[in-house]
């Protein structure tokens, strides 16, 4: 049994005229490519005499999908379905354009949305009855509710006359205004569905995170803001929450918030930023279905360059040490007489150094370091028989000899090689020195090793035993940098030869 | 003066005064010292007069022909437990570039029964020997993570470049007993600053 041509003529032109001229409006049954794309059932039970010619093609239908479709029962789903082809699930001799309700029957139709929420909702109606539509939100309120008289008679025509063929049942367009529709309910007693339509707002989320390097970039330690809005300045956003996800330096995945954290709300969202990563925020507009965007944000290093080391020079004597009461033994070559004891120390995870964030924002938790955690020292000593007036400084000449070729230390200048010796120790620190050179080395490498370092604040001893694995190879390369090839590069400028023997 | 301070301050003066200690009179030209070298050696033996023992092993530092022998039987047989006379244990023992020392540290090292401040030192001893001119912070060893890690080093260090002509690179042996440590020791205290000095090995 056929639809009657007429009335599938009619389905049809309207279609194609919502198609073409309703740019805004979204075909939820029909497609360009499939204008009459339809969707029907039939309970099965239709004993109206109207709609008979129509059933035997229908046959029952209880359940099922088409093309991303579902219905089950008098439930249509048109969640994902927008695209979907319908019509391929039947024969297209079937011809069959629209959705029937069964003539005569109180049918009660659930149509619900599953996407976000529409704006406004509209469909063509055929109905003999009066039909009852009541729309509903995502959070269950009301937001239509209407009733659709029946055409049962048409301008006091019967439209089902005794006798003669059925004349259609006039077509209505139902328009739905309204926000945030999350299903609807049609109950009336029978008709025809047809032509599916919605229009959403064209609100959407809107995300923009901004550090102090731009959009979705940010130096270590500075902050980061996000905030998220509509296209208009009159929607209304609710945030469900916000999320960020990264990796920390032990490679192990940190999410803030977390489940037991209870969401984020803010808007907008700020904090210091120490771990690259993706912020999440899910959100409704004007009280629709939630929406989720997100952001790539970038943590770019800090350069350390000029950053302070903690560090402290210091020239000693050999009574500044009591335990050893021993006197130092005589010199015997240009390297004895001065000596630098060059220290390294790690220095405790206080807040100054490596810093706890607890500001709520996307980083919540972690640890990262302000300052290089460690601390230098160089204890510079003279030999004694350098600084005094004793055996070697009887051993030198008193002056110049006149047939030396090579020049020689002399007694008058030792105060001088005193001098000459602190400047290569280190004492003060300089380029060309021992100290100088271990500080620098420090400083220069020390804030790029500990840069990256980034924990949770659960994995605090972690933190530290890491920090002093790679200070640690600092260090070495600092102590190396430091000691021969000072002696190499930078010689004591003595520009004389000392008297070494002990007589 | 903190522990560590004590043995960096004779670390750096010995520095100073091991790096002639060829050229000084030794036990054979001088009476005297050979005599306080027999007197102190008798010391570290019995442990008598017990007085006598900080004085022992100072003396034991000069001793260079009695001195590792009597200093490589102190560590095996009657090495102290008390962390003060341990620092004048190490820096008399570091005056010494000896095979015979270093075996005796390196058995107290592996030995289960030795104290655990024993065993610690003599890792630490191990250390110093394998990258000459380097101190590791013992006290960072005895109390991990209650005291900041700690390193030094010193310029011009005649004893480091001395100790790598005599004995060699030791750092493959060290590293080698360092590691039995850790895989075989049950005691964790020991085993953690094992693995400590092993870490710190490794990076040179």
């Amino acid at each position: 049994m056929q639809m009657p041509r007429i009335l599938k003529r009619i389905v049809l032109s309207i279609s194609l005229f919502f198609l073409a001229g309703c740019s805004d409006w979204h075909p939820m049954f029909a497609t360009p490519e499939n204008p009459d794309f339809f969707f029907g059932w039939d309970e099965g039970a239709d004993s109206n005499e109207f709609w008979t010619h129509f059933d035997p093609m229908w046959g029952p239908l209880d359940g099922g999908i088409v093309g991303g479709a579902r219905w089950h029962g008098n439930v249509i789903y048109l969640g994902d379905a927008l695209d979907a082809d319908f019509g391929s699930a039947f024969p297209q001799s079937s011809g069959t354009s629209a959705l029937y309700f069964a003539l005569g029957h109180t049918v009660q139709s659930e149509v619900l949305f599953d996407f976000f929420a529409a704006k406004d909702i509209r469909f063509d109606l055929r109905i003999r009855d009066d039909f009852d539509i009541q729309c509903f939100d995502v959070n269950g309120a009301t937001v239509v509710n209407r009733r659709v008289p029946g055409s049962w008679y048409s301008g006091g025509v019967a439209l089902y006359p005794n006798g003669g063929a059925p004349r259609p049942v006039p077509l209505q367009q139902i328009a739905l205004n309204a926000r945030g529709v999350r299903r609807c309910l049609l109950t009336g007693r029978g008709g025809i569905l047809d032509d599916f339509r919605y229009r959403v707002d064209r609100n959407d989320l809107e995300l923009s995170c901004v550090g102090d390097l731009g959009e979705n970039r940010v130096t270590r330690g500075e902050e980061l803001t996000c905030t998220v809005e509509g296209s208009a300045a009159s929607d209304s956003i609710e945030i469900e929450t916000w999320k960020f996800t990264g990796t920390d330096s032990r490679g192990q995945p940190y999410v803030y918030p977390e489940d037991e954290d209870g969401p984020v709300t803010d808007n907008p969202w700020r904090g210091k930023m120490v771990l690259s990563g993706k912020i999440k925020v899910r959100a409704t507009i004007n009280g629709g279905q939630p929406k989720e965007k997100e952001a790539q944000i970038s943590v770019v290093a800090r350069s350390w360059e000029g950053e302070p080391v903690d560090s402290e020079v210091t020239k000693i004597s050999f009574s500044e040490f009591p335990a050893d009461r021993r006197p130092p033994v005589y010199p015997s070559e240009v390297r004895d007489l001065g000596r630098t004891h060059l220290t390294w120390e790690t220095l405790p995870l206080s807040a100054d150094v490596a810093e706890q964030i607890s500001d709520y924002g996307p980083n919540h938790y972690l640890i990262y370091f302000k300052r290089v955690p460690v601390k230098l020292s160089a204890q510079v000593l003279v030999h004694p028989e350098l600084e005094g007036r004793g055996t070697f400084w009887r051993q030198q000449a008193s002056r110049q000899p006149d047939y030396s070729q090579q020049p020689v230390c002399v007694q008058g200048q030792f105060d001088r090689y005193v001098q000459l010796v602190l400047a290569h120790e280190g004492y003060p620190p300089t380029p060309q020195s021992h100290s100088g050179i271990f500080i620098s080395e420090v400083r220069r490498l020390a804030g790029p090793a500990v840069e990256g370092l980034v924990f949770p604040d659960l994995a605090r001893a972690e933190l530290s035993d890491e920090v002093v694995r790679r200070l640690r190879t600092v260090a070495v390369q600092a102590f190396t940098a430091a000691d021969e090839p000072v002696d190499r590069d930078h010689a004591v400028p003595f520009g004389c030869k000392f008297n070494f023997e002990q007589r | 003066m903190t522990r560590y301070m004590g043995i960096a301050a004779l670390v750096a003066v010995t520095g100073f005064s091991c790096a002639p200690l060829a050229a000084q009179a030794g036990e054979r030209a001088d009476p005297r010292l050979r005599n306080d070298c027999r007197l102190a050696t008798q010391v570290l033996q019995t442990g008598q007069p017990a007085p006598r023992r900080e004085w022992a092993l100072e003396v034991i530092r000069r001793c260079d022909q009695s001195g590792p022998a009597a200093l490589a039987a102190f560590w095996r047989s009657g090495a102290p437990e008390n962390a003060a006379e341990l620092d004048q244990l190490f820096n008399a023992t570091r005056s010494f570039n000896d095979r015979s020392v270093v075996d005796a540290v390196a058995e107290v090292a592996r030995r289960g029964t030795a104290t655990e401040t024993t065993r610690i030192y003599a890792f630490a001893l191990l250390f110093s020997y394998a990258v000459p001119g380097w101190y590791i912070e013992i006290a960072d060893l005895l109390r991990p993570r209650e005291t900041p890690a700690r390193m030094s080093a010193v310029t011009h260090d005649a004893s480091a470049r001395s100790t790598r002509a005599v004995l060699g690179d030791l750092r493959p042996e060290v590293s080698a007993i360092l590691q039995s440590v850790v895989e075989a020791e049950p005691n964790s205290r020991v085993a953690g600053a094992a693995e400590t000095v092993l870490r710190w090995l490794r990076d040179f």
